[in-house]
């Protein structure tokens, strides 16, 4: 059942690991919103699926989402301060640099998750698995053991929020939000 | 839950926004968009909404995997790992200010596949854009560069110790880094394009009497950290994974590379 005992398969294991480890620690950016959580997140996933095993038949990225999503939302709970308002404060964690120095993508970067923390998390977590990491309604179930059609109303209230909060490019600091949807 | 701004096709027109309808219910909902003006302009919200949420993310999954991580993966340690080690190790020795993290195993295959090679004109227009390369640009410019003589490129290349940069125009500084010979025989050089933030790490060997690009990397340099780079785009490994493939033994050492760059390189003209 568990890919861990056959050397060789628990080699391919390793090499898929290894090749989902940059979109495992952008899904987990998607979700904490800084870096340093992220990394955190990433190794504590790494560790639990080393220790646990992957079951046969199941692609190991999709896998690793899911350890990724459950370890996220254990934290949450074990955190419930970091209750994430729009003023989303885990971003000033991120090392501060004069504005200048800031690269239009990180701008672009912190401004969307802000967007992105204000969703409930349940909507941010399939926006971060369809949205950004490209993944089918069908393989975002399957992660987020959620029937299909909740997926697609997930995925639909997101956008419809983020729609209000990222009206143009850049502009939600020099627009108000058109509705107090919170 | 109560929100306002959620519309009451929003989902149909998300779903059709990820191919997620079927055939015929994405004509019929297309057939519709094309005849509504307000549904039109809804679409066209949450497909906005939608690329700033992708393209915000779209650079991060090519920035560097901490080793802490990658270390975890490694705990048996193969050739190509001792490869990879030595590259970096010497990287580190003699170029102090130059991340490591990046020469990890877990990028290699994914540059490796990726098989980038870039034009050198095409490297110095991304380095005079306003800002690094949109996320897949580098992938989506797989031309093969070759710098032929009478560029200044070609000159830095053929004559510049490394270490030492060089004024190739367009307020670009040239450096090249290191010097090897490669299994086949020929020689490649690393060399960095720096201009103000922006920088460029190319591989390019010699052939043929000329100098062709076969790997690049785009990098920004951290103000935060004068001097190092941050890589940036999708493949930061490219060079390093070109060179770790590339290389017999291991760069030339000084004097071996002044005699080259003095009698000249074989390959001819």
């Amino acid at each position: 059942m568990i890919k861990q005992g056959n050397k060789e398969t628990a080699g391919t294991a390793r090499e898929a690991m290894l090749e989902a480890l940059p979109r495992v620690r952008r899904f987990a950016l998607s979700l904490t919103g800084n870096r340093h959580d992220a990394d955190d997140l990433l190794q504590n996933t790494v560790e639990r699926v080393l220790d646990r095993g992957v079951p046969e038949q199941v692609d190991v990225g999709r896998w690793m989402f899911k350890v990724c999503k459950n370890l996220w939302i254990d934290e949450l709970r074990a955190h419930s301060v970091r209750a994430r308002a729009s003023a989303s404060p885990e971003l000033a964690e991120e090392p501060v640099v004069s504005g200048e120095a800031v690269a239009f993508g990180e701008l672009e970067l912190r401004e969307v998750d802000r967007a992105m923390a204000s969703l409930p998390d349940e909507q941010r977590l399939v926006l971060a698995l369809v949205a950004v990491e490209g993944l089918t309604y069908r393989e975002a179930a399957e992660v987020l053991d959620t029937p299909l059609g909740t997926i697609m109303s997930r995925l639909a209230r997101a956008r419809a929020s983020l729609v209000s909060r990222l009206q143009g490019p850049r502009a939600a600091a020099a627009k108000q939000p058109e509705t107090s949807d919170e | 839950m109560n929100d306002p701004t959620f519309g009451p096709d929003d989902e149909a027109l998300s779903a059709l926004l990820d191919g997620e309808l079927d055939a015929a219910e994405a004509a019929s909902l297309r057939r519709r968009i094309d005849r509504e003006p307000e549904l039109a302009a809804r679409f066209a919200a949450l497909e906005a909404a939608n690329d700033r949420v992708r393209g915000a993310y779209a650079g991060v999954a090519a920035e560097p995997v901490p080793e802490r991580v990658h270390a975890l993966l490694d705990e048996s340690p193969r050739a190509v790992d001792s490869v990879v080690a030595f590259a970096a190790r010497r990287e580190r020795r003699r170029f102090a200010s130059l991340p490591t993290a990046h020469l990890s195993m877990a990028h290699l295959s994914t540059a490796i596949a990726a098989g980038i090679a870039l034009a050198v004109g095409i490297a110095l227009g991304l380095l005079l854009a306003p800002r690094s390369p949109a996320p897949g640009a580098a992938a989506a410019l797989a031309a093969a560069g070759d710098v032929a003589p009478g560029d200044p490129l070609f000159a830095a290349l053929e004559t510049v110790p490394s270490g030492a940069a060089r004024d190739v125009g367009a307020r670009i500084s040239a450096e090249p880094r290191l010097t090897f010979r490669t299994r086949d025989g020929g020689y490649c050089r690393r060399m960095d394009l720096t201009r103000e933030r922006d920088a460029a790490v190319v591989l390019a060997c010699r052939r043929d009497g000329g100098w062709r690009v076969e790997a690049a990397s785009f990098a920004r340099v951290d103000a935060a950290a004068a001097g190092e780079f941050r890589p940036a785009t999708e493949t930061p490994s490219a060079v390093e994974a070109a060179i770790d493939a590339a290389i017999e033994g291991e760069p030339l050492s000084a004097d071996a590379e002044r005699a080259l760059l003095a009698g000249g390189w074989p390959g001819g003209r």
